[in-house]
């Protein structure tokens, strides 16, 4: 049998933008949704890693020069988009929804020292998962060991962790997207997005469930 | 009144006409037995095999003694039977525990051909024979594996399951700022005041419904029952959105830093309507409240186990939660006052009550006057002493304080009381102290670790106005300590309560050759306990383990403290010099499908897929986990997977082949010291690297052993580190481990990008005209990017990073692009290829390809020893003068050694001979086991280019034996091969020089 490769075309290849890493895993859903939950891809997110050797300070003034505000505490995160999630000391997770890589990279390239930080593009590496809806927290308790119940008192902020076996760093939030409500973006290796997806999705009927019998679990 | 009703009312002989908290309108059919048999919503099994007048619920554990229902809890050690058929068949559960709902099938265990006839029973009629750790000393001839398959046959509670279990479990996380263990009166009260006080609250109890005691005692509190109080409670809690209260729900275990496991039970009818079995719960709590109440102690006295023996308290519960009359005519045994609240139940109820047989000589004279004044003899200063009966009790026998016969009674239900037993099983797991009481006769906590406090009848308090003050200043105290303000909540009014226990009498073992039973569940007696002492097991914990006392399923819940006190009267000892052995978690059985959860199948670990998944999918790729979800090869129509993997090893060798090689590590290094920082990370000279080059580099560590290779590759700013795919994330950890730990001084930054890019290998002869067709801006020539050289451009359009190094020794480019285009990308290879008949090839074609060209792999051809010289690179290793992890190591003798398993290659003498990975080297030429290894075939492979096998191996002294011939043991077959040079293919490297 003789290969084809023209027969090979796929359909993403035709679509505008490049497949998203649920596409490129193969699966068809954009989203998961129930009364109480929320789950879906944020397609073409923008994920910049700044790191550096910089002190705080410096690495702040620089940023300021460019329009961008960071947090300096781990497991801060400030602004809405692009909003900026310190996840260990020195280093920060730079993201957006709306401006495209080389937007930002313009943005910010500018204030950084290459010699001693480095900007790296990891929008290609990374993608992102958000969930909104009251039974939120109750799927990221199932998931992960974190308190996700008072988080939701203590306002916007960041944390870098294990869920379901894989890293992610979570992130709280108010989106700019004209909505008052928070909501909860996951950003994780793409390699292990159709897991994370399916994950999510096994246990979402649960934390449903959970919601609506025990409620939100929260002193706010 | 429907026909089913009425059925189940004729059925249930021992059930009052009216009472308990059951739903008469809603009738239940099940069976035991495969008998038919029929009781009421709100009933538990052991409540409907009551109504339905079955004795015999299950057989003892070691003599196969014909057993009733004991208690009305968790506690249960002797009516453990099957629930369920099939796949959801559940041994070993406790009847008091299991709801009865419509279509439950339960059969007893542990008994052939049925529980009414055992033919296990012989193991009674000769207990002689078979004391206490009988199969320690008679097991020894002529060895213990003769007999081993025997006593395991007999032995054991229940049967396993042999399917896979259909269900499924849910697992969650929590957090909050108190846990209260048991949903009681004390648990209610607590949980009320520090709700309303804006905590965080959890409150768990494995009983149905909330309530406790509340929920079958006669009690009023506020002027209604105490059943409407905990129902008004429960009530309540649900309102407040920052309580959580888990009825149905084990509290299994407490750990470090007061982590709480809890076992939540799912819907019973799961298996219909397709729910959650179980769900497990991680509690992390800032404190930690003990509210679990007590559990009632046996009395110790001759064939103490006959059915119709049961607990005061339990036959109470049965008789006011269910309506079910345990027996028609009773005797009530105690040594404490709590007891003669059954008698006050069971004349109301018109049960008749034979007399009371207390072992106190002093009774409390008001109390005495009320029962007498029903009618009832109260035996003071008397013991049972021992029973008659068969598959009931009919008799008891009583004993005088002084040892003489006082007679006996007939009777068909003797209910006991022995005292109380705080559960403090969670203290325990949290390491608290215990002591003894001997008021209380029982241990009652001592020294509480922090975040942890035991309220109510768990700390020793009985009297129900005591507990709801105890639990509401806990509360209070609790509410300041963690930093929230209890609001001025009321504390209930008891008007009417059961009675307490108050002083408990001492009860030694009674003098006699009756068998007593000290543990139900494990069939310990006394004699057993006795021999345990003569044979000088008189710590407590020997003694448990020499009688394996409290060491069942119920873990000795109604067994452990009558076998301390035994223990005591046996050794001149009070029981708190005596003891206690420690409880450890979990407090029941919890479920292993429970603590799995959802991790199996497709989500035991995560499964990392290809960029380009899909399309290799469309190419037909035989995928298989590396790591990664990778395609092996890609087999045609009708090809094995060898043939495939040949095919396209010819392919690659005599044309063009591309592979997909994503998964590699891509760790990128930079900042002022990073060459530095490299050079000191490899074995390898990092600082003469020129940028645009590239260098093998072997990773050691501090042993000096290997633990990864790769090629690591200078750019104008930063060093691009490629590791192998399954060790990306492990090295990345060991040089910020160095880096934060070590090597504080170097400003280096890590950055792990390997799943920002896709990397695709184009390899073969035709592998440049390819990539010149696919369209680049980069010099690929042999001149300007010759082997081991890197370039940045684009290729196709796309950012590119390509760097020349081969793994399969044909000439070779690795494309790095960004992988959100790796699907296109590979696509348009395929396209650009076609021309050059372009031919995908998976990892285990690589594989077969480095194998020929003799390129380790480490993992495969290394272990846990292998240094550097072992694989041939000693000398590079010898050449650098600057340090590097496991320098020193490499310079200890032993790492010199010439006797060392050394990386090989072996030419089978016959070349269709098939060789496998894993045979053994043996000296000389056809040698047979047993003989020394010299060493193991690493990898192996039938060579397409070559046409023959071909193995790599780790051979004792090997690189100065190249020439010799030695014997592979490879399973049956015993073949000769000869020590070669590893490298098969293209040993000049004139291909890497194209």
């Amino acid at each position: 049998m003789t290969l084809k490769i023209s027969s090979l075309k796929t359909d993403v290849m035709t679509t505008h933008h490049p497949p998203t890493a649920l596409e490129q895993a193969g699966i068809v859903e954009e989203a998961y949704e129930s009364e109480t939950l929320r789950i879906r891809q944020v397609p073409g997110a923008t994920v910049l890693r700044l790191h550096t050797l910089q002190s705080d300070e410096e690495i702040q003034q620089a940023m300021a020069s460019c329009g961008l505000e960071l947090p300096t505490q781990v497991n801060h995160s400030c602004g809405q988009d692009p909003a900026a999630l310190c996840i260990r000391p020195g280093e920060w997770l730079l993201f957006s929804e709306f401006l495209d890589s080389a937007r930002l990279l313009q943005q910010v390239q500018p204030g950084v020292e290459r010699a001693s930080t480095a900007l790296i593009d990891a929008s290609d590496g990374l993608t992102t998962f958000r969930l909104s809806g009251a039974a939120s927290p109750w799927l990221l308790s199932k998931l992960s060991c974190l308190d996700f119940h008072g988080a939701t008192a203590a306002g916007q902020h960041c944390a870098r962790t294990a869920l379901a076996k894989i890293t992610v760093v979570i992130h709280y939030h108010q989106p700019r997207n004209g909505s008052s409500a928070y909501v909860f973006d996951l950003i994780f290796d793409r390699s292990v997005a159709s897991y994370c997806w399916r994950v999510l999705c096994a246990s979402a009927p649960h934390a449903a469930e959970m919601c609506g019998a025990a409620g939100p679990l929260s002193n706010s | 009144m429907s026909q089913a009703n009425s059925s189940a009312k004729s059925s249930n002989k021992a059930r009052l006409p009216e009472g308990g908290r059951i739903d008469r309108e809603q009738p239940i059919d099940f069976t035991f037995n495969g008998k038919p048999l029929s009781g009421f919503a709100g009933d538990t099994l052991a409540s409907a095999l009551l109504a339905n007048e079955v004795d015999v619920v299950g057989r003892s554990f070691k003599y196969h003694r014909p057993r009733g229902i004991f208690s009305a809890g968790e506690e249960e050690p002797t009516a453990l039977v099957e629930i369920g058929e099939g796949a959801r068949r559940q041994p070993t559960c406790r009847a008091p525990m299991v709801p009865l709902r419509q279509g439950l099938v339960a059969n007893s265990q542990h008994c052939w051909p049925s529980v009414d006839f055992d033919i296990g029973r012989a193991f009674d009629f000769s207990h002689v024979f078979w004391p206490a750790g009988f199969y320690n000393k008679t097991f020894k001839w002529p060895n213990w594996k003769t007999w081993e398959g025997l006593v395991r046959r007999s032995a054991g509670m229940g049967r396993p399951l042999t399917e896979p279990d259909p269900d499924h479990y849910e697992h969650v996380n929590a957090h909050c700022d108190l846990f209260i263990c048991g949903g009681g009166p004390t648990g209610l009260m607590a949980a009320l005041v520090a709700g309303q006080a804006g905590l965080r609250v959890i409150v768990a109890d494995q009983a149905e419904a909330l309530g406790g005691v509340l929920n079958y005692e006669h009690i009023q509190i506020d002027g209604r029952t105490g059943h409407d109080w905990a129902r008004q409670a429960a009530r309540e809690l649900k309102e407040l959105p920052n309580v959580i209260a888990l009825p149905r729900t084990l509290v299994a275990g407490n750990y470090d830093h007061n982590v709480t496991t809890l076992l939540q039970r799912g819907d019973p009818d799961h298996a219909v309507n397709g729910s959650w079995r179980e769900c497990y719960w991680t509690v992390r709590p800032r404190h930690v409240l003990l509210a679990a109440g007590a559990i009632e102690q046996g009395l110790i006295f001759g064939n103490n186990d006959r059915p119709g023996i049961m607990l005061a308290g339990a036959a109470r519960h049965y008789l006011n939660r269910y309506a079910v009359v345990p027996g028609k005519n009773a005797i009530i045994a105690t040594n404490n006052d709590s007891a003669y609240q059954t008698v006050l139940d069971l004349h109301r109820k018109n049960i008749r009550i034979s007399c009371v047989v207390d072992a106190r000589e002093v009774i409390d004279a008001q109390l005495r006057q009320r029962v007498e004044d029903l009618g009832v003899e109260i035996i003071a200063g008397t013991r049972v002493s021992d029973t008659r009966g068969g598959r009931k009790i009919r008799e008891a026998r009583l004993v005088s304080g002084d040892g003489q016969s006082a007679g006996s009674r007939a009777c068909d239900l003797l209910a006991v009381s022995g005292g109380w037993a705080p559960r403090i099983h969670l203290l325990c797991h949290a390491r608290g102290g215990l002591k003894f009481d001997t008021r209380a006769q029982c241990f009652l906590p001592d020294r509480l670790p922090s975040g942890f406090s035991v309220i109510g009848a768990a700390a020793g308090h009985n009297d129900l106005t005591t507990i709801f003050s105890d639990a509401h200043a806990a509360a209070v105290q609790l509410c300041w300590e963690l930093g929230a303000k209890a609001a001025p909540t009321p504390i209930p009014v008891v008007t009417h309560s059961p009675v307490e226990s108050g002083r408990v009498h001492e009860m030694p073992l009674l003098q006699g050759k009756q068998r007593q039973w000290i543990d139900l569940a494990h069939d310990v007696t006394s004699a057993d306990a006795e021999l345990a002492v003569r044979e000088g097991f008189v710590s407590v914990e020997h003694f448990k383990r020499y009688t394996t006392t409290g060491m069942s399923v119920d873990q000795g819940k109604t067994g452990n403290l009558n076998a301390f006190i035994a223990l005591g009267s046996l050794t001149d000892r009070d029981t708190g010099s005596v003891g206690t052995t420690t409880f450890r978690p979990p407090y029941m059985p919890v479920t292993l499908g429970a603590i799995s959860g959802r991790s199996h199948g497709e989500f035991y670990f995560p499964h990392r897929y290809l960029p380009a998944h899909t399309l290799h999918e469309k190419l037909k790729g035989r995928y298989d986990d590396y790591g990664w979800q990778r395609p092996e090869c890609y087999p045609r129509e009708g090809e094995s997977e060898d043939d495939a993997v040949h095919r396209e090893a010819r392919a690659v060798r005599a044309g063009v082949g591309v592979f997909d090689n994503s998964p590699i590590g891509k760790i990128e290094v930079r900042g002022p010291n990073a060459a530095e920082f490299l050079n000191r990370i490899y074995m390898n000279n990092a600082l003469t690297l020129k940028p645009g080059s590239a260098r093998y580099g072997l990773m050691l560590n501090d042993n000096g052993i290997i633990i990864d290779d790769g090629v690591f590759v200078r750019f104008d700013d930063f060093f691009l580190v490629h590791t192998t795919s399954a060790a990306v994330e492990r090295i990345a950890a060991m040089m910020e481990e160095w880096l934060q730990c070590e090597w504080t001084d170097l400003k280096v930054l890590v950055d792990d990008t390997t799943t920002q890019w896709a990397n695709f290998t184009i390899a073969g002869p035709r592998a440049r005209d390819v990539l010149n067709e696919l369209g680049t801006d980069i010099d690929i020539s042999a001149d300007s990017l010759p082997h081991m050289s890197a370039a940045q451009g684009s290729v196709w359009n796309l950012d590119a990073r390509i760097v020349r190094v081969s793994f399969s020794g044909e000439l070779s480019f690795e494309i790095n692009i960004p992988a959100d285009n790796a699907t296109a990308f590979l696509q348009a290879i395929l396209e650009a290829g076609e021309a050059f008949c372009i031919t995908p090839y998976g990892i285990e074609t690589l594989m077969l390809l480095r194998t020929e060209k003799g390129y380790l792999h480490v993992g495969s051809d290394t272990d846990g020893t292998s240094t550097p010289d072992d694989v041939g690179w000693g000398h590079v290793a010898r050449r650098k003068a600057t340090d590097y992890v496991g320098k020193r190591s490499l310079l200890r003798s032993g790492a010199r050694d010439a006797d060392r398993k050394q990386f090989v290659g072996l030419a089978v003498i016959n070349p269709k001979q098939p060789v496998q990975a894993g045979g053994h080297v043996l000296l000389g030429s056809y040698r047979e086991p047993p003989a020394t290894t010299e060493g193991w075939v690493t990898s192996a492979y039938y060579s397409p280019n070559l046409e023959r096998y071909i193995a790599l191996a780790v051979v004792s002294g090997g690189s100065d034996r190249l020439g010799e011939i030695v014997t592979v043991c490879d399973a049956d077959q015993r073949f000769n091969a000869k020590i070669v040079s590893p490298v098969f293919y293209d040993p000049e490297n004139l291909k890497l020089k194209d």
